[in-house]
């Protein structure tokens, strides 16, 4: 019975090596990539200055939350910021951009419909917290950070 | 990473229970009650607590089984108690996670909390009786506990709100007195460790708290200075240094218990004796002080390069989250606490490994003793409930900009 013990004894120490070595590994990696990750979010949480929340559009972006930053261009062609994938969006549609005033300004870049509250975009206008803004047939409601 | 942890405690106890050749139905009991209690401990604060760090607390959970499953190796009595005191212990756990998110600082508090652990260190200087040379232990109502424990919370406190901000003269003045005579007065009781300690601690924070090079570098001389004095002043001091140089000289009598410790070490090997097959009863102390040297002598020395990772994990995970903090009162409250684990356990392998002269503290979260574990598990509480603070402020920004917190 003790030679038993012993040989498992012997045998299970190479276990517990292993258990410990795993848990020092994935403590360090999921900490360097929690800390990573973390930082990212809050970097475009802290820097931006709100976001749209999809009312009605392509279905992969419904019902999204899209953070709004000091300068965004929303349209369909791959290098905006902001990408509906729809037809009755442009490949450059819009811009929603901070002015040097501190409002957040709205203007358009195509020849699609952008609407603020219903009312047919000319130029920019500003807009403010919870409006509603559309981009061909993609609707979306504005949040603002206050200041 | 905590399923490894059960894996790891129920292993080892079912390899245990069966080490008298018969199977031991009173380890196997302990080896289910402690994952249990690690199980639930660890679930309820990610459950109550949504910005609970995880890492910290498995890092903390799986380094208090290993202590469980050495100390149940070793009497189980002693383990059994232990697992009392982490259960309790996470209690207060929970209980500091709540004060110290509501907390902003504790204002006048501090005066009272000041006199509190003065208070704890002095009673234990006058009435505490001696345990390994150390005066440093209270019995009350049948229940002995170390004061020096409390007060190094206690300590934390005061002096992250003593650095946090510049405070009128009189109350520096009394909080650098405060400081002093602790120190003083831990070095008199003979309580070599923890006084090495808070002046650690102190330094560390000071330096922290003010960015003052020169002002540390002045005070590392005094401590320094201190400590030369104290070697010659006081001949229990001169005789550890005198341990220390050269162990293998005494090692009939005062030396013994290092050699001992090296010994076990150096038995163990790379990979180490096998659980239940060394001679931990030839290291005296061998449930707190010596657990170190037992534990590489039963899992060999990678084993114990790793507990000492872990630590390393675990202050800079502290590091991280006092960076974090929203105010300099919480930096400083993390970091303090932080550097306390962290210098502690410094001191205490350095110790037993003999590159420090030998002071006899407990090595956190491993060491069996109550009022260490519950010490232990309240300034990681101090952690947790500023990474819990921060976590909630970091939600309330994502949410602004339209982000979710899963």
């Amino acid at each position: 019975m003790s030679g038993l013990y012993e040989a498992t004894a012997l045998a299970l120490r190479y276990w517990f090596l292993i258990v410990a070595v795993i848990i020092v590994l994935g403590v360090t990696s999921i900490s360097i990539k929690e800390y990573r990750d973390k930082r990212m979010v809050l970097d475009v949480a802290q820097s931006s200055i709100g976001y749209l929340a999809i009312i009605s559009g392509p279905d992969d972006v419904m019902g999204e939350n899209v953070p709004l930053l000091d300068q965004n261009t929303i349209g369909r062609s791959r290098s905006a910021d902001i990408i509906f994938a729809d037809r009755s969006v442009d490949r450059a549609h819009s811009q929603i951009y901070l002015s040097e005033d501190g409002t957040v300004m709205i203007n358009k870049l195509g020849r699609g419909d952008v609407t603020v509250n219903g009312i047919e975009l000319d130029g920019s206008v500003p807009i403010k917290n919870r409006d509603i803004v559309c981009f061909g047939n993609v609707v979306a409601k504005v949040f603002l950070k206050e200041g | 990473m905590l399923a490894l942890t059960i894996l790891f405690i129920l292993s080892a106890c079912a390899l245990l229970s069966f080490r008298e050749g018969t199977f031991n139905l009173g380890i196997a009991i302990f080896g289910l009650g402690t994952s249990l209690v690690v199980l639930l401990a660890y679930n309820l604060a990610a459950l109550i607590f949504r910005h609970v760090d995880r890492i910290t607390l498995v890092i903390c959970f799986f380094l208090a089984s290993v202590g469980l499953v050495m100390l149940a190796r070793l009497n189980i009595d002693t383990a059994v108690r232990q697992l009392i005191w982490l259960a309790g212990g996470t209690v207060v756990l929970y209980i500091t996670i709540v004060v110290i998110k509501r907390a902003n600082d504790f204002g006048r508090l501090n005066y009272l909390m000041m006199a509190g652990a003065f208070g704890l260190i002095a009673f234990a200087y006058l009435f505490a009786h001696t345990v390994g040379g150390a005066r440093n232990w209270v019995t009350i109502a049948g229940l002995s506990f170390q004061p020096s424990e409390i007060a190094k919370v206690l300590f934390i406190i005061v002096s992250a709100y003593f650095f946090a901000e510049k405070r009128a003269l009189l109350g520096n003045i009394v909080y650098a007195c405060f400081a002093g005579a602790c120190v003083m007065v831990l070095v008199l009781s003979n309580d070599l460790g923890a006084a090495l300690l808070f002046a650690g601690t102190f330094l560390i924070m000071f330096f922290a708290g003010t960015g003052r090079t020169l002002l540390t570098m002045a005070g590392l001389g005094v401590a320094g200075g201190g400590a030369v004095a104290s070697y010659y002043m006081f001949p229990h001091v001169r005789t550890r240094v005198e341990i220390w140089e050269n162990p293998w000289r005494y090692h009939r009598t005062q030396g013994y218990q290092i050699v001992q410790g090296l010994m076990a070490i150096a038995a163990g090997g790379a990979f180490g004796a096998g659980l239940g097959l060394g001679y931990p009863s030839a290291v005296p102390v061998n449930t707190s002080d010596f657990i170190f040297a037992v534990i590489c002598e039963e899992f060999g020395i990678i084993f114990g390069i790793i507990i000492i990772l872990l630590y390393l994990v675990f202050i800079i995970r502290g590091m991280i989250i006092a960076m974090n903090a929203g105010s300099r009162f919480d930096a400083l409250l993390v970091f303090g606490a932080t550097c306390m684990l962290s210098l502690q356990s410094f001191i205490i392998i350095g110790g037993v490994i003999k590159l420090i002269p030998l002071t006899g503290i407990t090595l956190p979260f491993i060491s069996a003793g109550g009022s260490s574990m519950v010490a232990c598990l309240t300034l990681v509480g101090i952690i947790e409930g500023v990474n819990v603070k921060n976590g909630e402020r970091d939600e309330v920004e994502i949410r602004k900009a339209g982000g979710e917190v899963i």
